[in-house]
C-alpha cells in the first residue's frame, strides 16, 4: 500500500510540525529539515537529488515575480498609516461618530478593522495594533471586557480575508500555479490564470458578510444586554469638533483605501501599482497631518522590510519543502488519499480544512498557506473545486482557527497585551460568539459558493 | 579565543545593523519607482520595460539582504509554546543546534546549487529577456549568493554569541538576539 517514499513523506511532515514547536525560526527549520529528509530519501533510494536542481530557478521566479512586490508595498502603506497616528485618529473619530450610540465603539472597531485590513496580514501584528488602540477606550467606556476583547480579536482577523490582504496575494499566486497544472491534466490547455485581483474580488463579499454578521451581533447585544456596551459620554467640545474631525481625519484615509481597493477590483491597476500609489497617498496624508518625520519614515521602512523578509524567508523555505515533498512522492500520495476520501469532494475539502484549522493553533497564516496549498490545492482542483472559492474558504477557515479558544493565535496575542484585570477565561468566552458567527459565515459560503465566484466574473473577466 | 569571538560577532552585528537602515530606505525606492511607472503609464501613456523591472529587482535585493538583518533582530517568526519558557542556556543550545543542523546546511546547499547558474549568467553577461529590459541580470542572480553569504555570517555571529553565553559571558547573555524573548516587531507594535 504505502511505498517507502510515502512513509518518509509522512514522517517528514510530522517531524516538521514537531521541530517547529521547538521554537526555532520557522523558515530555517522548514528548509533544514527538507534537506535532511531529502538525504534520508536518497539513502532509501526514493529521492532523486536532481529534483533539487530546480531550486535556484524557483527562487529566481520568486525574486522576479511582479505581483509579490505588492506585499512590501501594502505593508509599508499600513506602517505609514499606523506610525503617523492616522489609524488611531480614524478609530477615535469613528468612535465619536457612533460612540454616543449603544454599541457604537464596537461598530467602529469592526469597521476600522475591516478598513485597515491592508496593514499587514500578520495576525500577531494586527491584533497588537488594534488592542493598543481600542481596548483601553472600550474598557473606559464601560464595555464588558469579554465583549471588548472578542470584538477586537475578531476584527483583527478580518485582515486575513478582506482585500487588499497580503495573505490573499500569496494564496492567489500558489493557486494560480496549481490550477494551471491541474487544468492541464484535465486536458484544458488554455486554462485562465488566477490573478490576485480576482481573488480580492472573490473575497470581498464573503468578507463583507462577516463584517455584517459581527455588526448584527453587536447590535443584538446592545438591544438585549444594554449594559455590555454602553454609549460613550461625549463632551461639548467633542460634539462641536465632530464635523471637522470627520472631514479631516475620517474621510481622507477612507477615500485612500477605497481608491486603492477600487482600482484593483475594477481592473484598472494591478495590486502592485495600486499599492505604490497607496504608499504615496498614505505618506501625503501623514505629511499633511504633520506626523511624518524623516526618522519615522525610515522607521516605517525598516519595520516593513523586517515583516517582508520574514514572510519571504518562509516563502523560500516552503518552496524547498514543496520540492522535497514532491520528490519523495508525497504529493502523489496526498492526491490519492484525497481522491479516495469518503464523501467525495466534500470529504476531501473538509479534511484539508480540518488539518489547516488545527495547524492554525500553532502557525501563522503564511506558513500554513505556503506549506499546505501547494500540496493540497492541486488535488482539490482536480476534484472539481473552484480555485477562487477554495482560496476564500481557506482564508475564512484560518481566521476561525485563530479565534478558537483555547489555542487561537489571536487570543494568545490578546492575552499578552490586555491588562491583567481582563481574565484569560473572559478572552476565551468573548471569542466564542464570534467563532459561531465565523461558522455561520463558512456555512453561507459553503451553500452559496457564488458569493465568492460571482464578483470576479462580473468585474474582471 | 573568546575575545576573537566577541570581536567577530560585534563586527557582523554592526554591519547588518547598517545594512538594515539602508534597506529600510530602499523599500521606499521600490514604492517610488513603481509609482513613477504608474504615473508615466496612466498619465503620459509611456512605459519603460527596464523601469518595470527595476522596482521588482530592488524588491528582490531588499528581501534577500534583509533576511540576515531580521535574524539579528530575532524577528523571524517562531512558534512560541515552550521557547520563551526555557532558560537562556537551553535556548542557546537549541539555537546553536538549529544553526548547525538547519540554517547553515540550507545556505550551503543553496550556494552550491546556485553557483553554476551564476557562473553561466556572468559568462554570457546575461541581460533581461525582455527587449529594452534591465541589463545585468547576472547581478540579480548573484544576489542569491549574497543572501547565502550574509545569512551564513549572521548565523556564525549568533553561534559565536551562543558560545560566549555558554562560557558565562554576562554581556553576551544580554545582547544575544535569542536572549530577547520578544521580537523587534512586538516592541515596535
Amino acid at each position: 500500500m504505502l511505498t517507502t517514499g510515502d512513509v518518509i513523506s509522512i514522517v517528514f511532515f510530522l517531524s516538521t510540525l514537531l521541530v517547529l514547536l521547538s521554537g526555532l525560526p520557522i523558515a530555517f527549520s522548514l528548509a533544514g529539515l527538507s534537506l535532511i529528509f531529502a538525504g534520508i530519501g536518497y539513502l532509501f533510494g526514493v529521492f532523486d537529488f536532481s529534483t533539487l536542481l530546480n531550486l535556484p530557478l524557483r527562487y529566481f521566479g520568486t525574486m522576479t515575480n511582479e505581483v509579490l512586490v505588492a506585499v512590501p508595498l501594502f505593508i509599508l502603506m499600513g506602517n505609514v498609516l499606523e506610525r503617523s497616528g492616522i489609524a488611531e485618529a480614524l478609530l477615535i473619530t469613528m468612535g465619536k461618530l457612533f460612540g454616543a450610540l449603544r454599541g457604537g465603539l464596537g461598530y467602529s472597531v469592526i469597521l476600522v478593522g475591516a478598513l485597515l485590513a491592508a496593514s499587514t496580514g500578520v495576525v500577531g501584528a494586527t491584533v497588537a495594533a488594534m488592542t493598543l488602540i481600542a481596548l483601553p477606550a472600550m474598557l473606559r467606556a464601560g464595555y464588558q471586557p469579554k465583549l471588548a476583547t472578542g470584538i477586537i480579536c475578531s476584527s483583527s482577523t478580518l485582515a486575513q480575508i478582506i482585500p487588499p490582504s497580503t495573505v490573499l496575494i500569496f494564496t492567489a499566486d500558489i493557486l494560480s500555479a496549481v490550477n494551471q497544472t491541474a487544468q492541464m491534466r484535465l486536458g484544458n490547455f488554455a486554462a485562465s490564470t488566477l490573478s490576485a485581483g480576482e481573488l480580492f474580488a472573490g473575497a470581498l463579499l464573503p468578507g463583507l458578510v462577516l463584517v455584517g454578521l459581527y455588526l448584527i451581533f453587536v447590535f443584538l447585544k446592545s438591544v438585549f444586554q444594554p449594559n455590555s456596551c454602553p454609549g460613550m459620554v461625549l463632551t461639548e467640545e467633542d460634539r462641536r469638533n465632530l464635523p471637522r474631525d470627520v472631514v479631516l481625519t475620517l474621510l481622507p484615509p477612507l477615500l485612500l483605501i477605497i481608491a486603492v481597493l477600487g482600482s484593483i477590483l475594477v481592473g484598472i491597476a494591478t495590486p502592485t501599482e495600486s499599492a505604490s500609489i497607496g504608499v504615496f497617498g498614505a505618506t501625503l496624508l501623514a505629511i499633511l497631518n504633520r506626523k511624518l518625520t524623516w526618522s519615522s519614515a525610515l522607521e516605517a521602512g525598516r519595520n516593513s522590510i523586517i515583516t517582508t523578509t520574514m514572510i519571504f524567508a518562509i516563502v523560500l523555505a516552503a518552496s524547498l519543502f514543496a520540492l522535497t515533498f514532491r520528490g519523495l512522492g508525497g504529493e502523489h500520495m496526498v492526491e490519492q488519499a484525497l481522491k479516495d476520501m469518503p464523501g467525495g469532494v466534500t470529504g476531501a475539502v473538509l479534511i484539508v480544512m480540518a488539518v489547516m484549522f488545527v495547524l492554525g493553533f500553532f502557525l501563522d497564516t503564511f506558513e500554513i498557506i505556503l506549506i499546505m496549498l501547494p500540496i493540497c490545492g492541486g488535488p482539490l482542483i482536480l476534484l472539481g473545486v473552484d480555485p477562487i472559492w477554495l482560496g476564500v474558504v481557506v482564508a475564512m477557515n484560518l481566521q476561525t482557527s485563530f479565534l478558537t479558544p483555547p489555542f487561537g493565535y489571536a487570543l494568545f496575542y490578546m492575552r499578552g497585551l490586555a491588562p491583567q484585570s481582563v481574565k484569560t477565561t473572559e478572552i476565551w468566552a468573548g471569542a466564542v460568539p464570534f467563532v459561531v458567527l465565523q461558522l455561520i459565515g463558512l456555512g453561507i459560503l459553503w451553500y452559496f459558493p457564488s458569493l465568492a465566484t460571482w464578483l470576479p466574473g462580473v468585474l474582471l473577466r | 579565543m573568546l575575545n576573537a569571538l566577541r570581536a567577530f560577532a560585534a563586527v557582523i552585528d554592526r554591519a547588518n545593523e547598517k545594512l538594515g537602515s539602508l534597506l529600510g530606505g530602499l523599500v521606499w525606492m521600490v514604492a517610488a519607482v513603481c509609482a513613477v511607472v504608474v504615473v508615466l503609464r496612466y498619465g503620459f501613456h509611456m512605459s519603460f520595460t527596464w523601469m518595470q523591472e527595476l522596482y521588482v529587482w530592488i524588491h528582490a535585493v531588499v528581501f534577500l539582504a534583509a533576511a540576515s538583518y531580521a535574524m539579528l533582530l530575532n524577528a523571524h517568526v517562531r512558534v512560541d509554546i515552550v521557547y520563551s519558557k526555557w532558560s537562556l542556556r537551553t535556548r542557546t543550545i537549541v539555537e546553536i543546534i538549529g544553526a548547525l543542523l538547519f540554517t547553515l546546511p540550507w545556505m550551503f546547499v543553496l550556494a552550491w546549487l546556485t553557483w553554476p547558474f551564476v557562473v553561466d549568467s556572468w559568462s554570457i553577461w546575461e541581460g533581461s529577456p525582455q527587449p529594452n529590459g534591465m541589463p545585468g541580470v547576472f547581478l540579480l542572480r548573484t544576489m542569491l549568493l549574497v543572501f547565502s553569504a550574509l545569512m551564513t555570517l549572521q548565523c556564525l555571529a549568533i553561534m559565536a554569541r551562543g558560545i560566549l553565553v555558554l562560557a558565562g559571558d554576562r554581556a553576551a547573555a544580554e545582547t544575544a538576539p535569542f536572549a530577547r524573548t520578544t521580537s523587534a516587531l512586538d516592541n515596535a507594535a
